[in-house]
């Protein structure tokens, strides 16, 4: 019984391990060939189009809404104390440190990310990754150095636009809902952000880029390798799940880690 | 005597419990077509994989010109690669891409012609397979029988030396079928190269059949000419050719 138990123990730890091994393989072969020639450049555009514009609309809306609730909570906490007039400086900071990076990357993820790991998953079942090395492609610099470039270039991009129409949805509320002087919340804004902030929050973007990008291709090119959800379509139903789940667990992991270190 | 081309010497493959070859030796000559035949997951597809390098085998050797597949270096192996195209039993074209982009993508990620130069091959390709016109077309808007053609001439727009068949025929009609065995043949003749089939047509495939070997419970149990094995006195030979065996087996 306890022999088992051991057995058992010793036997997952040793397919978690192989497990993060295969995903750092994976992330440095596609790190190392997004600079061998023939540059991708087409299929990074198009990548970037997918992640990058085609997310506009969702991080806009999620923007919007996050802004105006800051502003809405921020105002009720702020007037206990007689400093509503410190809301532009709450929701700036709080978006630009915090909730723009993590929101935007884990909007991302429910869009972007999970349409990845299910493609590159529906690609492994259907042969279409072995057709790929019989082709003499190699498949991690087809599927993945091109993503994960495109993750790189939009992930910063559209943290930026979620906190400026975040600060923007602090207005709203702040301002013209609850009589705010606009030009205090800019004020406010303007005088307490400072390059070391917005600096922080580019930094986390770049690295939610990395992470959320490895863990939805990685997952959805190891489809088959996988045995605890099924095969076929369920494996790949599986590895969308789970891309998503871990990507969202890592970007908050990361989130700490990376404010802790930038404090 | 001529040499083999490629060579199977007491290779052996096992997942986990299930043993899938159990020491095969085979030979492969060059400008013939070999055709394996085998009961479902006797181990044919595996066996096609060795020889490209999609799976590796747990013990034997698997020869590629005198040379072991398994021992070559990197850039040996990427030259070595060069000769092969592989056709999928299920096609394995690329959902989101159109019919051009799927013949010509080989062309594009590996070679070093223009774009006016891969057009060329990949319209002299459609126009032989007979499948112009579709080039705008997704895979999933054409029929079973036109996918064959573009998977077919996505395999020959490299020129190789060497196309594997995983079960070319799986889900087609009758007639289908015999279009495919036939414009395998007369490609195989036109553009000479070698062709290994993994096939379950049994007999139609011997009309095209040069070597024919049967795989049964991990092993080469014959190996020869499509006249050999039709006047075969192994049981289990004449048992699978004529259909007889016991179907809980198959």
């Amino acid at each position: 019984m306890i022999i088992k138990s051991v057995e058992n123990f010793g036997f997952w730890t040793i397919q978690q391990i192989e497990s993060v091994g295969r995903i750092f393989i994976f992330l440095f072969i596609g790190l190392f060939h997004i600079f061998t020639f023939p540059f991708q450049i087409f299929k990074i555009i198009e990548h970037t189009w997918f992640i990058g514009t085609k997310s506009m609309v969702v991080i806009m809306l999620t923007g919007i809404f996050t802004g105006m609730v800051l502003g809405l909570q921020g105002y009720y906490t702020l007037i206990k104390f007689g400093s509503e007039g410190m809301l532009g400086s709450a929701v700036a900071l709080t978006l630009i440190r915090e909730l723009g990076p993590v929101l935007t990357a884990i909007m991302i993820t429910a869009r972007a990310g999970s349409a990845m790991a299910a493609e590159i998953g529906v690609m492994r079942i259907s042969e279409q990754i072995d057709a790929l090395e019989t082709m003499n492609i190699n498949p991690v610099r087809f599927i993945f150095s091109p993503r994960i470039v495109a993750s790189i270039i939009s992930f910063p991009l559209l943290t930026a636009l979620f906190d400026v129409i975040g600060i923007l949805g602090g207005y709203v509320t702040g301002s013209l809902m609850l009589g705010i002087n606009g030009g205090i919340y800019i004020y406010r804004v303007n005088d307490s952000v400072i390059m070391a902030d917005v600096i922080g929050g580019f930094v986390k973007s770049l690295v939610f880029a990395v992470v959320v990008t490895t863990i939805c291709c990685s997952q959805g090119y190891f489809t088959h390798l996988q045995t605890k959800g099924g095969f076929g379509a369920k494996g790949v139903s599986f590895s969308t799940t789970t891309a998503v789940v871990n990507s969202c667990v890592m970007i908050l992991v990361f989130d700490y880690v990376i404010t802790y270190l930038l404090l | 005597m001529k040499a083999p081309l490629i060579e199977f010497i007491d290779v052996r493959k096992s997942f986990g419990s299930n043993h899938v070859m159990q020491g095969v030796n085979l030979s492969i000559y060059e400008d013939e077509i070999t055709v394996i035949i085998g009961k479902s997951g006797s181990g044919k597809s595996v066996l096609l994989k060795h020889i490209i390098g999609l799976m590796h085998h747990d013990s034997g050797k698997v020869i590629f010109k005198g040379e072991e597949i398994s021992s070559m270096s990197g850039k040996r192996k990427e030259e070595f690669k060069r000769n092969f195209s592989y056709m999928f039993q299920e096609n394995a074209l690329f959902d989101s891409m159109n019919i051009y982009e799927n013949i010509a993508l080989p062309l594009a990620e590996t070679s070093r012609f223009s774009k006016q130069e891969i057009k060329k091959k990949v319209e002299m390709r459609m126009e032989q397979l007979e499948i112009q016109g579709t080039s705008n077309k997704y895979p999933a808007q054409l029929s079973g029988g036109m996918k064959k053609r573009v998977a077919l001439a996505r395999a020959l727009v490299t020129e190789p030396s060497i196309v594997l068949f995983d079960e070319p025929t799986t889900g087609l009609d009758p007639v289908r079928k015999n279009g495919v065995h036939a414009m395998i043949k007369s490609y195989q003749q036109m553009f000479g190269f070698t062709a290994v089939i993994v096939s379950h047509e049994i007999p139609d495939i011997f009309q095209i059949a040069q070597r024919v070997g049967m795989i049964e419970k991990g092993k080469i149990i014959f190996q020869g000419s499509a006249e050999e094995i039709m006047k075969s006195d192994l049981s289990e030979v004449s048992k699978f050719i004529n259909g007889s065996g016991d179907f809980m087996e198959y």
